[in-house]
């Protein structure tokens, strides 16, 4: 039946977009900064006394690119644990380079990702740069400063190979 | 089959040797089981003590430091943080709650924590699990108390008792004026972490433990609140709110924080660690538990190391026996070859004894290790805070167990290959 | 049945003399047969090359019409398990199994030895039972450890064991001496009823002169190394 034929055809083009869709996109860490923004350095901002006011934050003005809210990604950094038991860890951050650095400041905002994973990953060494796969979301949330931050529910970590 | 009963038999032949090398394998068998269990379940027991905390700030001493007195009330503080820094620092915008602690002094050899009543609410342990009541409520006057499940069953204090909590010795009468007794007003809920063995006071009170001046003032402050209250205190929160159950201490011992997002955390870390006013330090529990696991696993992969060479000496032990009874037991196999059986018939019984040996002590052994854990239990929560999970055996330790009766198969494997020689050698004529 | 041809044997192959060499040896079914020599003229190698435990260097040796020297290993095992029941001089019995189950271990390794037994009784158990009965050991002593019994008790026990599944042959490797004179002709009166029962031969070997007048044939292996034809 033609009908047939054609409601396969359907089904198929769904399922081909469908793990296109799936596909996770691989970005990096210049990706998380919308094009054309310029990134304001965080050391200087540090030092300046009248930033006291944003003592949490130094950088205020660190906009996220809306356009990644609900795409699945992969994403290569470093691990700084947040939650976990002696196994596995559960919630972390995702940092551009060694999270225990002294010698640098803390990335701004646009550049760390909340991950949370489900039953957790044991994860070896925080020294080694991993791969997290993941849906990336973009959220605001309320507080006594409002502030923009991206988060992410991973699937999978892997360990990164140059 | 005929094998295996031959192989019992002989063994039971050969009781005297056969338990004692199985009594050698179930000892160690139970040492290798303890240790790993321990050791698994301590991790465990430590890790699950503190979630949900984005820093914790304290006295700029070593991050393990900061971490293992703050949270498990192991070692000391030498210094704490100003109160000053303290209100700086909670001051911030971005700074959701913050808990200050005052550690140091003890009850009895319990810990004496002095907080504010975020404390109830926001500390959160094992997999961000909130404390709760058994019985009562959070502290809402100054000479009130809550008790960790530990203490008030290893005390024998009951809601509406008083303690007497003073610096140092806690026994004095309480009709002494110098001494204000402590109304046990909650207990909390057992969690397997030091929240258990610690009594929780407010803060503006720990001044008065230590007497002097400060504790007639409270005293004064108390009275004088009490009369405002109603006889029905527990419905009427919003009075309670007016008693200053912080005060304003010089020194805290530190504090903890939580931030309107995590993003903040590595910011603040950093501000924390350079602040120039006091020398403080900033940790995020996370990581420096990591960093503790970092420095112990050399003492567990020794532990580990240690158990496993016990283990092998107890197989080496039954391969001496087997061996020496090989010896003995060469007409055994000539009289086996005459009925026809053969070469490979000798071999696999011999390499059946290894493997029953083996097997029977694996499982006495790990009797044995029930047994210890079920004896070990209470001493190890009361005198080292680690919680042992009397559970069936986990993936791991079945397979520690399988490579065990592996390593005992191998090991048999030497007698058997001998014996299949002697009978190919031997066949019915025996030198004895 | 057995036909031994142009057997020869040596330990090592530099070996000077051969320990066995025997030009023709035939023994028919259902002989008893006594042999005899001195210490260290290869009775007990003659006696492992019957069974099939060891093979000739040279020549063929035929049991029940097969060539048991040209069988593999296990089919050797497999051939002394069906067809041949041995006893030792001493030291028969395993000490960890009851006299019973001694005797039954005489067929475990033989399905065919199991059920020659079954057709005589019920159960293996049973049919032991009943051969320690013929030779002379009552309820008691069957159940008994076999520690405790005496050396005659031990090698009637032996000889259960060697007759249970009525094997074809039957191979005794000086089995009374270490029984006193008294009970020695007794033993083998005991052996010959067993074996004429089923029809067995019954190879005797022993240094014991005053029993060879009990057997029909007497074999003299020095005279049969010697090149001599033993025939009838």
């Amino acid at each position: 039946m033609p009908y047939f034929r054609k409601f396969v055809a359907l089904v198929a083009l769904v399922v081909c977009a469908g793990a296109n869709a799936g596909a996770p996109k691989e970005i990096f860490w210049e990706d998380l900064i919308p094009k054309g923004h310029v990134q304001i350095d965080t050391q200087a901002q540090a030092n300046h006394e009248g930033s006291e006011q944003n003592w949490v934050q130094p950088d205020l003005d660190a906009p996220v690119v809306k356009e990644l809210n609900g795409q699945s990604v992969s994403l290569p950094g470093f691990v700084v644990p947040l939650e976990g038991d002696s196994e596995v860890i559960t919630e972390f951050l995702l940092v551009p380079y060694f999270g225990a650095c002294i010698h640098v400041p803390p990335p701004p905002p646009n550049q760390i990702v909340h991950v949370t994973i489900k039953d957790g990953v044991p994860i070896e060494s925080l020294y080694d740069a991993i791969v997290v796969t993941g849906v990336i979301s973009t959220e605001t949330w309320s507080g006594e400063i409002a502030q923009v931050g991206y988060k992410m529910k991973a699937v999978g970590v892997a360990p990164f190979e140059l | 089959m005929l094998l295996i009963k031959l192989a019992t038999k002989s063994l039971l032949n050969r009781k005297a040797s056969a338990l004692l090398t199985l009594f050698t394998i179930a000892i160690s068998v139970m040492l290798l089981m303890s240790i790993e269990r321990v050791r698994v379940d301590a991790k465990s027991s430590f890790s699950n003590t503190i979630s949900g905390t984005d820093l914790i700030v304290g006295a700029r001493t070593g991050d393990i430091q900061l971490l293992l007195s703050s949270v498990f009330r192991i070692g000391h503080a030498n210094n704490g943080v100003s109160w000053k820094s303290y209100q700086y620092i909670t001051g911030q915008r971005g700074v959701k709650w913050a808990i200050p602690m005052s550690l140091g002094d003890s009850h009895k050899g319990l810990a004496v924590l002095g907080t504010n009543k975020d404390y109830f609410e926001h500390y959160r342990f094992a997999k961000k699990q909130s404390l709760s009541f058994s019985q009562g409520h959070e502290f809402n006057h100054l000479f009130e108390v809550v008790l960790g499940a530990e203490v008030a069953s290893s005390l024998g204090y009951q809601l509406g008792d008083e303690v007497v909590i003073a610096h140092g010795m806690g026994n004095t009468s309480f009709h002494n004026h110098d001494d204000n007794p402590f109304k046990v007003v909650g207990i909390l809920k057992p969690t397997g972490t030091p929240v258990d063995k610690t009594l929780h006071i407010p803060l503006a009170v720990i001044e008065a433990i230590h007497g002097g001046h400060a504790h007639q003032h409270e005293a004064a402050q108390v009275d004088a609140n009490d009369h405002d209250h109603d006889h029905d205190h527990d419905h009427d929160h919003d009075q309670h709110d007016d008693v200053d159950l912080v005060g304003t201490p010089k020194q805290i011992t530190a504090f903890l924080l939580g931030f309107d997002s995590p993003l903040y955390t590595l910011q603040v870390r950093r501000n924390i660690n350079q602040y120039k006013d006091e020398a403080l330090l900033a940790i995020m529990p996370g990581v420096t538990l990591r960093e503790l696991w970092e420095m112990l696993s050399i003492v567990e992969k020794i532990l580990l190391l240690f158990s496993i060479v016990v283990v092998l000496i107890s197989l080496l032990g039954m391969l001496t026996s087997l061996l020496s009874s090989l010896n003995q037991r060469r007409r055994e196999l000539a009289i086996l070859r005459s009925v026809g059986a053969r070469p490979w018939h000798i071999f696999t019984l011999i390499s059946v004894e290894s493997l029953l040996i083996t097997g029977l002590g694996c499982i006495v052994g790990i009797a044995l290790f029930y047994a210890l854990m079920l004896l070990g239990a209470d001493y190890l929560q009361s005198h080292a805070g680690i919680s042992l999970n009397i559970a069936l055996l986990s993936s791991y330790e079945l397979m520690l167990l399988a490579a065990i009766m592996v390593a005992g198969f191998i090991v048999g494997l030497i007698p058997a290959t001998r014996a299949y020689f002697y009978s190919l050698a031997d066949g019915m004529s025996i030198k004895i | 049945m057995i036909t031994l041809e142009n057997v020869l044997f040596k330990w090592h192959a530099k070996q000077p003399e051969p320990t066995i060499n025997i030009t023709k040896l035939d023994i028919d079914q259902g002989e008893h047969v006594f042999l005899h020599g001195p210490s260290g003229c290869g009775k007990s190698t003659l006696l492992s090359l019957l069974a099939g435990v060891t093979v000739p260097t040279q020549g063929n040796i035929q049991l029940l019409g097969k060539a048991i020297n040209q069988l593999s290993n296990s089919k050797r095992d497999r051939f002394r398990a069906d067809h041949i029941g041995y006893i030792f001089q001493n030291f028969n019995l395993l000490p960890y199994l009851s006299p019973i189950e001694n005797v039954t271990l005489g067929c475990q390794f033989s399905k065919q030895r199991q059920k020659n037994a079954l057709k005589n009784s019920a159960t293996m158990a049973a049919e032991a039972s009943r051969l320690l009965s013929a030779l002379g050991l009552n309820d008691n002593l069957q159940h008994q450890a076999v520690a405790q019994l005496s050396i005659g008790q031990q090698q009637r026990v032996a000889a259960a064991r060697a007759f249970i599944g009525s094997p074809e042959i039957i191979i005794a490797d000086e089995p009374t001496s270490a029984l006193d004179t008294q009970n020695r002709q007794a033993f083998v009166k005991l052996l010959f009823e067993q074996a004429s029962a089923a029809n067995s031969t019954l190879i005797f070997v022993s240094h014991d002169e005053t029993l060879q007048t009990l057997f029909t044939r007497s074999i003299s292996l020095v005279e049969l190394q010697g090149g001599t034809d033993a025939t009838h």
